[in-house]
Parts: structure tokens; C-alpha cells; sequence
């Protein structure tokens, strides 16, 4: 093999090697919700967006600081609030899901300790691809909603 | 004569129907004030001595980790941005819809973080039930399949409450701050 060979074969089977060892999910604004130290619960918030030209699902997230760490959707039916605990969440090929207050979020079950505000928690997020990203989410507090975000 | 005989009876029909109808519509006038009893720490709660003052009403659990604390932050920011003697004018009331799991200390740990008077009321499900249905509000107990075993449904406006204990409006889950503040002005 002569070496431009291998230099057109290099070039030809990075980009691939590259794709195989992404997610192709990228998240951002992502946030552990801070609750009062009497709370055994929280949540954790962001939004998912998925560059590739197939669906890829949500199954599971791991994180050490709660017992369990499950996938929530809160559903409103006539002024009543119903949350249920969910398989997967779908994030659409060349799109993106957003995990927000009163909708999907992950819920943290059983807090090892209290949140402190500013701390910074590992969470691991596991997808039907087999393939995984662990993202760093900073405890915050979720302000009352401001007109800005109702909108 | 058949028709002669009916008169009397279709006037008296009517005006039978009248009363009961002018009856009726004066008992709904006349609607009772609220008033009810639940427990908060160490002892019984009275609705009606709060009279004098607006009241907010909200009920949740504190398993909630999403919308509950969504509403106590609104209740929280609303209330901090009108003036003192607004504030004490007002009575905000959170009845705690899980008694298995929530205890009155652990509620009013709870309250305290969000920077707010909240007086915090539990009592038996049937207790509950009763005070929920003054409010035409609703919960119910409902175990899934998660480490939660199970969760309360429960309906997420804030009732308001006059001064002399009539119900008023509610306020929808989910509005911005300013509007919250706007229906707290309305009726102060």
C-alpha cells in the first residue's frame, strides 16, 4: 500500500470511526432542580437535540446522587396534575426534546444527601443506541416563572 | 268547565314554581362563609380565624418535585415583590394531601425555604376530602410502577378566599408572576 492509500484510507474511515463513537446528542441548559433540605426528591431538567437521521431514545439516566433515578412525564387533565413514571423519551431525528417543568423530566428518587445550590452533580445519561454521555447538571433554584418563560 | 276547574291550578302552579325558584336563588346568595377545621402544628386549625384577611389556599405533597414547588416559588416571589402591609393582609394556607408520608414538622421545614408565611394543614383523607370539595378541588391516590410506589393527583390552582370567608376565584397553575400578582392586588 502505498502511502497516499493509506492517507485516502485514514481520511475515508475517520469521519466514520468519529460517528461511531458519538451519541449524536448534544444537550445544553441542563439543571438539577435545588428543593427545600426536607425533600427526599428533586428533578433534573434539560433539553436533548439529536443530529442524526434517527430517532434515538432516552432510557435510562444514572447518577449517584439518589437511590433511584427515574424518567417522569407530569401530564395536566382538567386542572388536575398527574405524574407517571415513563419508559423511554423519544428525541426526533434532527430534533430535540425539552425536559421542563410540568412536562418530562428525570426525577431524582431518594437523595443520598441535601442539595446545596451551585454544586455541580455527574448524571449519566444511557440511550436505546447502546451508547451513553455523562453531562455535569449545577443545582438551581427554578424562580417563579416569569413572563418571559410562560411565553 | 273541565278548562274552568284547571285555572286555579295551573296559577297556583306557577306561582308555586315561582317561590321555590325565588327560594332557591336566595339560598345561593346567601351562601354559608367557608369554614373548616384541619390540623397544623400541635393544634387545630380554624378556617374562619383568619377572617380579615385575603386567603390563599393551595394544596399538594411534598414528594411533588415539579409542580408543587413551581407554585410555592410564584406564591414566594409574588408575595415578596408587593409592600408589607399587602403581605399582611394575606394568609396563605397549604393543605398537605399526602398524611402517610408527610408529617407537620417536615411541611413546615418545607414551607420555610421558600421565604414565606405558609400556614401548613394535613388531617384524615376523609378530612381532606371534605375540605377539597369546598373547593370543588380534587386528589387521589394513584401507585405506580416507580420507588415513589405512589403519587397524588391533584388539581394545581390557588383558591382565593375574602376577607369575610366567601370563596372567589381561582388562580391557574402555571401563570407568570406578574399576573399572580395581579389577581393578589384585585382582591386586596
Amino acid at each position: 500500500m502505498t502511502l497516499t492509500k493509506i492517507i485516502l484510507f485514514l481520511f475515508i474511515l475517520f469521519p466514520a470511526l468519529a460517528q461511531e463513537n458519538e451519541t449524536n446528542i448534544s444537550t445544553n441548559g441542563e439543571l438539577i432542580r435545588m428543593v427545600p433540605p426536607s425533600t427526599q426528591n428533586s428533578a433534573c431538567f434539560l433539553k436533548l437535540t439529536n443530529s442524526s437521521a434517527k430517532d434515538i431514545k432516552l432510557t435510562k439516566v444514572e447518577s449517584s446522587i439518589s437511590k433511584s433515578v427515574e424518567l417522569h412525564e407530569s401530564v395536566m387533565d382538567s386542572g388536575k396534575m398527574m405524574m407517571r413514571p415513563i419508559a423511554d423519551i423519544t428525541i426526533p431525528a434532527n430534533g430535540s426534546v425539552e425536559l421542563k417543568p410540568g412536562s418530562l423530566h428525570i426525577m431524582f428518587l431518594g437523595l443520598v444527601s441535601p442539595l446545596k445550590l451551585g454544586d455541580s452533580h455527574k448524571v449519566k445519561l444511557i440511550f436505546d443506541t447502546k451508547k451513553s454521555i455523562t453531562i455535569q447538571a449545577s443545582v438551581k433554584e427554578i424562580p417563579g416563572m416569569t413572563k418571559k418563560m410562560a411565553e | 268547565m273541565k278548562s274552568y276547574r284547571r285555572f286555579p291550578i295551573s296559577i297556583f302552579t306557577i306561582l308555586f314554581l315561582f317561590l321555590f325558584v325565588l327560594h332557591c336563588s336566595k339560598q345561593k346568595k346567601e351562601a354559608k362563609p367557608i369554614d373548616f377545621t384541619l390540623d397544623t402544628i400541635d393544634k387545630k386549625f380554624h378556617f374562619q380565624d383568619g377572617n380579615g384577611k385575603l386567603r390563599l389556599i393551595y394544596f399538594g405533597f411534598l414528594s411533588c418535585p415539579d409542580v408543587c414547588p413551581t407554585t410555592f416559588q410564584t406564591i414566594s416571589a409574588s408575595l415578596n415583590s408587593i409592600s408589607a402591609k399587602e403581605q399582611s393582609e394575606i394568609e396563605i394556607i397549604y393543605i398537605d394531601l399526602d398524611p402517610e408520608r408527610d408529617t407537620l414538622p417536615n411541611i413546615k421545614k418545607y414551607l420555610d425555604y421558600f421565604r414565606v408565611d405558609m400556614i401548613p394543614l394535613t388531617g384524615s383523607i376523609e378530612e381532606l376530602k371534605k375540605v377539597a370539595s369546598i373547593f370543588k378541588a380534587s386528589f387521589s391516590k394513584v401507585p405506580i410502577e416507580s420507588n415513589l410506589i405512589y403519587t397524588i393527583d391533584h388539581t394545581t390552582s390557588v383558591y382565593l378566599v375574602d376577607r369575610e370567608g366567601n370563596y372567589i376565584e381561582k388562580i391557574p397553575h402555571g401563570i407568570p408572576v406578574e399576573a399572580f400578582v395581579g389577581y393578589l392586588k384585585k382582591h386586596l
